[in-house]
């Protein structure tokens, strides 16, 4: 009699506890908070890291390190959803996509000396570049000789908020 | 008159106890591991599982799905009841296939930590079950010839969710419904051996055709911490389950009687049941090295709680013939190096809570303690693969035995599970 009130103790406990914790927790937030000191708010539009670095941007979310002996799973277990829009505001990111870009009918040597991605060359649209993660972007970012060469609003397509904060 | 009361009550008794035996009968008292990554690893997975499937294991679990996720599963079951019935032995395979689960889960977006809805129609309960009691009864010397032939499936419909409360704790709750439909056709006869008067039953049928609509409720809650990446401990609290068995059943009974005409009859009577299963905990572990997945559950339940129509269920001794249970549950998985593939492989020790058996289902005698002579022991191999990065495709194989006996009876079960899912994630 003794130990099954002393187990119904310890579920009610239990559950209380977990009551308790879950309406009490303030961890999870779906919303940037409110900066009252210079009075911030994310705008829509603007990319989470222009002010984050990558690793806050990843512990925010807590990833496993379970699945990086194969990329995949760490895509499919670790990697939010609507993480690819905080990086490049476009749609999903696929890694495995080839980006498209235009060619003549007839193959030609490539004079720009880069392996033919061409950041920004996708059906000649800027700022819907597919990039393999945002380790690659930092390094197409740093650029290939071809990328130097590219106009400004091809390197705009990479990183446009930088540029924006700076217009601001 | 003193002595009729008694043994009104002692029949009362026996009424009740011998339906503990539904419990078992409809699968109430065995807990089906839905999905083929839970089921390869023995359903080991309360701390385990990073899935749209922690929505039935530990719902805190949710809270680690991170893309939208949707999932199907199938399951095909051959279910063998070897009954030795007074030396007597008869050996029945029931196979059926059914839909295992089919859910969602979706994580809202969120700036910091965890938030994950999910939604979810699981194969909570599998009410199949064929079975023969064919021999010579010298109790009441007659040769008999007991047939079931029962099938149905109850499906739980899950709502629940997962919240991160820390970067290290996570909790969730889900409630669910149940709802299925049990078919049940009972055929038996005993024919009379020995010298007869004029009257006496010589043979006797009966044929009982029963349809029930199953319902009922339940929840669970859940907790999960993570103080390392490479380990997790958590727990989950299944509520008391509420079920109510609603139907009708239809009886014809045919009596050969001895130098006398024949005699049939039937009946139709309507069925309404209240079962309660009881709590349930279960905490676990787990422990994540390179390549490598091992989690250690055990559970606990004091099926001594449950009760029928808010009877407890006693023996005339008091004691009860359900008994607590606690069970253990261990599985592996292996992550091939730089292929998209795992395999798994899982052991539960899952004591029957029913240790009764009923040596005469005709008779309707009362239920007996058992023995138990192989305690129910599960055994899981899987394999699953990633597809393109948003589709994985897992398969699982289990095998369920345990044997029970009493004098006149020897209950010997082997359940071979093959389950097939698919997730892919949005």
């Amino acid at each position: 009699m003794a130990s099954r009130i002393c187990r119904s103790v310890a579920l009610s406990i239990f559950s209380v506890l977990i009551l308790v914790l879950t309406v009490s927790s303030c961890y999870t937030i779906l919303r940037h908070p409110r900066i009252a000191e210079a009075d911030y708010e994310r705008p829509s539009g603007v990319r989470c890291i222009t002010c984050h670095t990558e690793d806050e941007m990843w512990q925010f979310h807590r990833p496993s390190t379970r699945y990086i002996y194969y990329p995949g799973w760490q895509y499919y277990y670790d990697t939010p959803w609507w993480y690819d829009s905080y990086w490049y505001h476009t749609d999903p990111v696929d890694p495995e996509t080839v980006p498209l870009r235009w060619r003549s009918f007839r193959a030609t040597r490539d004079k720009g000396g880069d392996s033919g991605i061409r950041p920004g060359t996708l059906r000649g649209q800027t700022g819907n570049t597919k990039l393999k993660s945002p380790d690659d972007a930092e390094n197409k970012e740093k650029g290939s000789e071809g990328d130097k060469n590219k106009s400004k609003s091809d390197k705009r397509s990479i990183r446009p908020t930088k540029k924006k904060k700076k217009d601001g | 008159m003193a002595a009729g009361i008694l043994g009104m009550a002692s029949f009362a008794f026996a009424q009740d106890v011998n339906e503990a035996l539904d419990f078992e009968d409809l699968g109430f008292n065995s807990r089906l591991f839905s999905a083929a990554r839970p089921a390869g690893l023995a359903g080991a997975y309360t701390t385990a599982g990073d899935d749209v499937h922690t929505l039935v294991y530990n719902p805190a679990g949710l809270s680690r799905v991170r893309r939208i996720e949707a999932s199907v599963g199938f399951q095909y079951e051959r279910n063998n009841v070897r009954n030795v019935f007074y030396g007597s032995t008869a050996s029945v395979d029931h196979t059926s296939t059914n839909l295992d689960y089919a859910s969602i889960a979706y994580p809202f977006p969120t700036y910091r930590g965890s938030l994950v809805g999910a939604f979810g129609v699981y194969r909570e309960y599998s009410a199949y079950l064929d079975l023969i009691n064919r021999g010579f009864n010298t109790a009441t010397q007659t040769q008999d010839d007991f047939v079931l032939q029962q099938s149905g499936s109850i499906f739980s419909y899950n709502v629940g969710f997962g919240v991160d409360l820390s970067p290290t704790l996570s909790t969730g709750a889900s409630f669910f419904i149940l709802d299925g439909t049990v078919n049940a056709l009972t055929q038996w006869s005993y024919q009379v051996i020995g010298p007869l008067n004029q009257g006496d039953i010589r043979e006797h049928f009966l044929l009982d055709d029963l349809q029930v609509d199953v319902d009922g409720y339940g929840g669970r809650l859940g907790i999960q911490f993570s103080p390392h990446n490479k380990f997790r401990f958590g727990a989950a609290l299944t509520t008391p389950i509420w079920i109510n068995l609603e139907g009708d059943a239809f009886t014809e009974e045919l009596l050969y009687l001895e130098d006398d005409p024949d005699e049939m009859y039937t009946d139709v009577a309507l069925i309404d049941i209240d079962y309660r299963l009881p709590y349930r905990i279960d905490a676990g572990v787990s422990f994540t090295p390179e390549y490598f997945l091992i989690s250690v559950d055990a559970g606990y339940a004091d099926w001594t709680q449950s009760s029928i129509n808010r009877t407890r269920l006693r023996d005339d001794n008091l004691e009860p013939v359900q008994r607590e249970v606690v069970d253990v549950r261990a599985g592996v998985e292996v992550n091939i190096p730089g292929r998209p593939f795992r395999i798994r492989a899982g052991y539960a020790y899952v004591p029957y809570p029913l240790h009764y058996l009923q040596a005469d289902r005709i008779e309707g005698a009362a239920i007996t303690k058992a023995s138990i002579d192989t305690e129910r022991q599960l055994l899981a191999f899987g394999f699953g693969g990633l597809v393109g990065r948003v589709l994985t495709l897992d398969a699982a194989y289990q095998y369920i035995m345990g044997e029970r006996s009493i004098s006149t009876l020897k209950d010997d079960r082997a359940l071979h599970r093959f389950l097939l899912s698919g997730s892919y994630r949005f």
